[in-house]
């Protein structure tokens, strides 16, 4: 075959897909907020290369303006998504999302992990030195700003 | 139809599936549908990455073999596989990663790739966009939110997945949905076969041409097959490309049939040129029919085969490169309905926008971007889109006063650290 095609249009529209794919399973299948984050960042990208595609395969710049005006609501949904998790992480100390059970709908159970985590690796054995000099005075109570 | 390709498809799909859903990290919990297989599952279990790692792999391998068909050559084609590879690879590590920020590192990768991606398709202020909010601005402000979050690590949320198998079952038939209708829009199986026929007579033909000492009845009869062959072919041909003669033009371009026709002498879209080459299929066809029918000798034979050769020839590359202009999703746009200061050709003084019928689209199809991206980027944006980005600067300002108006706590409610309050 003497011939060499460039990638045609539907090869970069799967690829697209694939991205989105993969962004939609890693939001509902992980827990960590900031995980789900960035799993929904990651189907506006494969978004954005669709539009590119089409763009570059109609010889006209609109797809392009449209991935930027993706780009900029992304980038402002991120800093909301931030505030947001930073306030849930203040109430519970944690960006764990199974933990806001009170958010379900009423008629639903709550899920509950059927196994503990397994028991924490014990501490390698550090040699302990006897303290010299003394303590300091005890502060005032110190101020987290997290 | 051969089903070949759904099936390469398919155990790509399947391959992933499994490989996505044995490398989420989780606790050895056990469905349901874990317990009633657990002698094996007990097995699997216990090696997920030995498991999970292979069949990745192997969906990818599947995956690029469907696609591949030796055209692999040209420098936007590896640097497409390359990129694409990368993307993958890293939104499958996002996905799967136990540690956050590990996952984090991996959508850079992501959005690297994608940057890649955008400047094979022309887009390279997108891609410096993307690259400096997304990899730049994005990523690090997220960073740090995970670094004043988990100071101790990842945590009891990192290890567990919430419902693996229906997430994974539920993403990938999305992804097969997509995939089909793809691959149903753009699938090009007739033309394929028919090239394919095609080429399987060229070489037939060429063979009996150049044999050294024929037999005149052996070649009269090689002949005669060669030609009732090659009628068929041609009659499919014809039929074929009357079913499929409008989409591969650029949008707004010769929507009527006269101005398809001048548009083809113009212009040498892949689709005027497989018309042209079925049409020069006649010539040699028909002559060789003439010879046969008034008992011809060894040589004259020889000769109208090598043209037969050539022209099928003809037909087999010029059917091959109309391949990726072909695609049912191109609606047909009455001209100057599409803004024409989004889409100048290339390489022409900014005032002169040309009319629609020379624009010109290079050997495969395309239609040109013009050369001055940014440039043309500034003219859509503020020309076409002007509302639009007065209402992103707004949503910007809003969303700015939002997180700040958000984030600010009372001052009189300190947390206290070290203590129970």
């Amino acid at each position: 075959m003497s011939d060499v095609l460039p990638p045609p249009l539907h090869h970069y529209l799967v690829v697209g897909a694939v991205l989105f794919a993969l962004g939609l399973i890693g939001f509902l299948a992980r827990r960590n907020l900031i995980l789900m984050f960035l799993s929904a960042e990651m189907m506006l990208q494969g978004v954005a290369l669709n539009l590119i595609a089409f763009a570059r395969f109609r010889g006209n710049l609109e797809g392009q303006s449209f991935v930027l005006f993706i780009l900029t609501v992304a980038a402002c949904e991120a800093a909301i998504a931030l505030v947001l998790i930073l306030t849930l992480y203040r109430s519970k100390r944690s960006l764990d999302v199974s933990l806001w059970q009170e958010l379900r709908e009423p008629d639903q159970p709550p899920t509950v992990d059927e196994e503990p985590l397994p028991p924490p690796k014990p501490e390698p054995p550090l040699p302990h030195l006897t303290p010299a000099g003394r303590e300091p005075d005890k502060q005032p109570e110190e101020e987290s700003h997290v | 139809m051969s089903a070949l390709p759904y099936v390469v498809g398919g155990l790509a799909l399947l391959f992933g599936l499994v490989s996505v859903y044995l490398l989420l990290p989780k606790v050895r919990e056990r469905s349901a549908f874990e317990r009633g297989l657990r002698g094996v599952l007990s097995a699997i279990d216990r090696n997920r990455l030995k498991i999970g790692v292979p069949a990745g792999v192997i969906a990818l391998a599947l995956a690029g073999a469907s696609v591949l068909a030796g055209d692999v050559r040209s420098a936007e084609s590896i640097l497409f596989y390359l990129f694409s590879a990368a993307a993958i690879v890293g939104g499958a590590l996002l996905i799967t990663q136990r540690n956050p920020a590990r996952a984090a590192v991996s959508f850079v990768l992501v959005v690297l790739s994608t940057c890649g991606l955008f400047l094979i398709l022309g887009a390279p202020f997108i891609a410096a966009g993307t690259a400096i909010i997304y990899a730049g601005a994005i990523v690090v402000t997220f960073l740090f939110v995970l670094m004043l979050a988990q100071q101790d690590g990842p945590s009891d949320a990192d290890d567990r997945t919430r419902e693996p198998l229906l997430s994974t079952v539920a993403g990938f038939v999305l992804l097969g949905g997509i995939l089909y209708l793809i691959h149903a829009t753009f699938g090009t199986d007739e033309l394929d076969a028919l090239v394919e026929q095609a080429g399987k007579l060229e070489a037939r033909a060429n063979e009996v041409s150049q044999e050294s000492e024929p037999r005149t009845e052996d070649l009269v009869r090689e002949s005669r097959a060669i030609h009732a062959e090659v009628g068929t072919l041609k009659d499919a041909l014809d039929k074929w490309d009357g079913a499929h003669r409008s989409s591969s033009l650029p949008p707004g371009f010769a929507s009527t049939p006269e101005e398809r026709q001048r548009a083809d002498e113009l212009m040498k879209t892949p689709e005027a040129r497989l018309r042209k080459a079925i049409d020069n299929l006649g010539t040699p066809y028909s002559a060789l029919g003439g010879r046969l029918d008034r008992n011809p000798s060894g040589r004259e034979l020889q000769e109208t085969l090598t043209k037969l050769g050539t022209a099928l020839a003809d037909v087999r590359r010029e059917g091959r490169r109309v391949r990726p202009t072909l695609g049912e999703m191109s609606p047909p746009v009455p001209a100057g309905e599409l803004s024409d200061l989004s889409g100048p050709p290339a390489t022409l003084p900014h005032e002169a926008t040309p009319p629609r019928d020379q624009l010109r689209v290079d050997e495969y199809g395309r239609p040109p971007l013009p050369a001055q991206n940014t440039e043309y980027l500034g003219r859509s944006l503020f020309g076409d889109y002007l509302v639009p980005v007065g209402a992103a600067g707004v949503l910007l300002l809003v969303a700015t006063i939002g997180a700040v108006a958000i984030a600010t706590r009372p001052r009189d409610e300190p947390r206290h650290i070290g203590r129970a309050p």
